[in-house]
């Protein structure tokens, strides 16, 4: 070999980013390895107290060892209408869920800008970056995603600006892409290629900008609004107006759902609230509020959001002078009257 | 004590074999990843390898993890039919020179790629380059020779035309 091309070849490295908190990274990487490892071996260890032998000896010429998968790369161009994804899921459940119950081991997002007026599609990539931590919250938030409403929604026509984000999600024997846009009118679905959801465009952006996964919204956007500082939509709330599990209700009434006299409902009150809200006849979600012919004499309107220990919680929007009166996304009330007074009476006494 | 000294490595270390990493992927992202993997790897094991053998050890794993990606992967860059078309202009020609070099190890085969690297971009000894990717010296050397052909095939026509010219 000539010291020519030699020469050449050590010309090739470019200027590389070298990340402050590498070795952080790496340890966090290594725990996480770990982790996986421990859980592999509890797996296999129960198999192999409960598997007959003479299965596992007909069974282990049937099948290999689980592939790895090799890390996602963001596609250079946005192939397709939003929402797009590159592949749909592999080797893991995409199809009950938006992303499988168990924290990925790599996530990295990628970002493809433009404006809504634009043709949508073969936006140029704009950036990529690896989500460094966060991961188990990641998980945590984005499998209780609810499914979008079938049906057709209601969307304003605002021209903007509009990012569509690719989340490329690895998994141990899988891997997973998620499609979400941020754009003015939020109206662009999420989807994996086989579960449509909500809009999550808006925790994606945040990761995109910090690097990392559940980053807190701003306590002056929490303290003035904060019926709306979480995310909401969860998995569950099509069948029910508010899924099992809730551990506290927030309400916040109108004017501006957020003027300092929301109230914290928890225990039997909680209990019997929700009770109340899922006893209530239920359909799905319509257009928008039609005003009721015979409206309240003092409409009163409340957002109320339902906490769960982990994942979106659920956002009731209750207008007692619209039909449907109450809506958490998925599904609609007609007519709020039968929890109106109560829900009223623990905004007095809370 | 586990992971001693590891922070140090990371630091004093990270730059050449990120260096490594990129000439085995050509991706930055997918580098700091193959980087990363294998540090979090040899990190568990850190009292066992420290020492003069660490950065050996470390690439081994490197080697080997790229080696895994590359045959597990699903989607990535793709070789190109056709080579970048070289300018006529002297004052680019290196700059030419190293995108079409760069073009050309990219739609080496992993073997080859993996060889002409560790010999001829790191400098090592056969025997050296063999145990880091699991194979015979033969290998190593049937291997480099294969991908090294492929490079000079590419850098052919730019030699060509700069012949014509000067």
């Amino acid at each position: 070999m000539t010291e020519d091309l030699r020469a050449l070849l050590r010309s090739l490295p470019p200027d590389l980013p070298h990340p402050a908190d590498r070795v952080e990274r790496i340890k966090a990487r290594a725990a996480a390895r770990r982790r996986h490892r421990l859980v592999g071996l509890a797996a296999v260890a129960v198999v192999a107290v409960t598997v007959p032998v003479s299965v596992m000896l007909s069974a282990r010429t049937a099948h290999g060892p689980a592939a790895v998968p090799a890390p996602l790369t963001c596609p250079n161009v946005y192939a397709g209408p939003a929402p797009w994804v590159p592949d749909g899921p592999r080797g893991v459940d995409g199809k009950s869920r938006l992303v499988p119950p168990q924290p990925p081991t790599r996530a990295v997002l990628c970002a493809y800008s433009g404006t809504n007026g634009d043709p949508q599609t073969g936006w140029l990539r704009d950036g990529s970056r690896v989500i460094s931590g966060g991961l188990d919250r990641l998980a945590a938030d984005l499998t209780l995603v609810s499914r979008r409403p079938g049906g057709p929604i209601s969307c304003t026509l605002m021209g903007g600006a509009q990012v569509n984000y690719l989340l490329g999600l690895n998994y141990e024997n899988g891997t997973l892409w998620v499609s979400a846009s941020d754009e003015p009118n939020h109206c662009v679905a999420t989807s994996n290629g086989r579960f449509t959801a909500l809009d999550v465009s808006a925790d994606l952006a945040a990761a995109y900008e910090s690097g990392t996964w559940g980053q807190s919204p701003p306590p002056s956007a929490a303290d003035r609004f904060p019926c709306t500082a979480q995310p909401t939509g969860r998995l569950g709330q099509e069948a029910n107006l508010v899924p099992p599990g809730a551990t506290s209700a927030l309400i916040c009434p109108e004017p501006m759902y957020g003027d300092g006299r929301s109230v914290t409902v928890t225990g039997a009150d909680l209990i019997d609230l929700v009770e109340a809200l899922n006893r209530l006849p239920t359909g799905p979600i319509g257009l928008g509020c039609v005003p009721t012919d015979d409206p309240p004499p003092t409409p009163r309107d409340y957002e109320l959001l339902f906490r769960y220990p982990d994942g979106p919680g659920v956002l009731l929007r209750i207008m007692t002078g619209c039909q449907p009166s109450i809506t958490n996304g998925n599904l609609a009330v007609v007519d709020a009257a039968p929890v109106a007074d109560r829900i009223q009476h623990l905004v007095e006494t809370g | 004590v586990e992971g001693d000294g590891f922070d140090h490595f990371v630091v004093a270390r990270s730059p050449a074999l990120l260096r490594t990493a990129w000439m085995l992927t050509g991706d930055a992202q997918l580098a700091e990843d193959l980087l990363q993997s294998a540090l979090a790897r040899a990190w568990p094991h850190w009292s066992r390898v420290q020492g003069d053998r660490s950065e050996a050890y470390v690439r081994r794993v490197m080697v080997r993890l790229h080696g895994a990606w590359w045959r597990r992967r699903w989607n990535g860059e793709l070789p190109v039919a056709a080579l970048p078309e070289p300018a006529a202009a002297d004052a680019y020609a290196a700059a030419d020179e190293r995108a079409v070099l760069l073009g050309a190890l990219s739609t080496l085969p992993r073997g080859q790629r993996q060889a002409v690297v560790l010999r001829y971009y790191e400098d090592l000894a056969e025997r050296e380059v063999a145990q880091l990717m699991g194979c015979s010296v033969g290998t190593v050397k049937s291997q480099a020779a294969k991908g090294l052909a492929r490079l000079r095939a590419a850098l052919q026509p730019l030699h060509t035309m700069d012949g014509g010219q000067r």
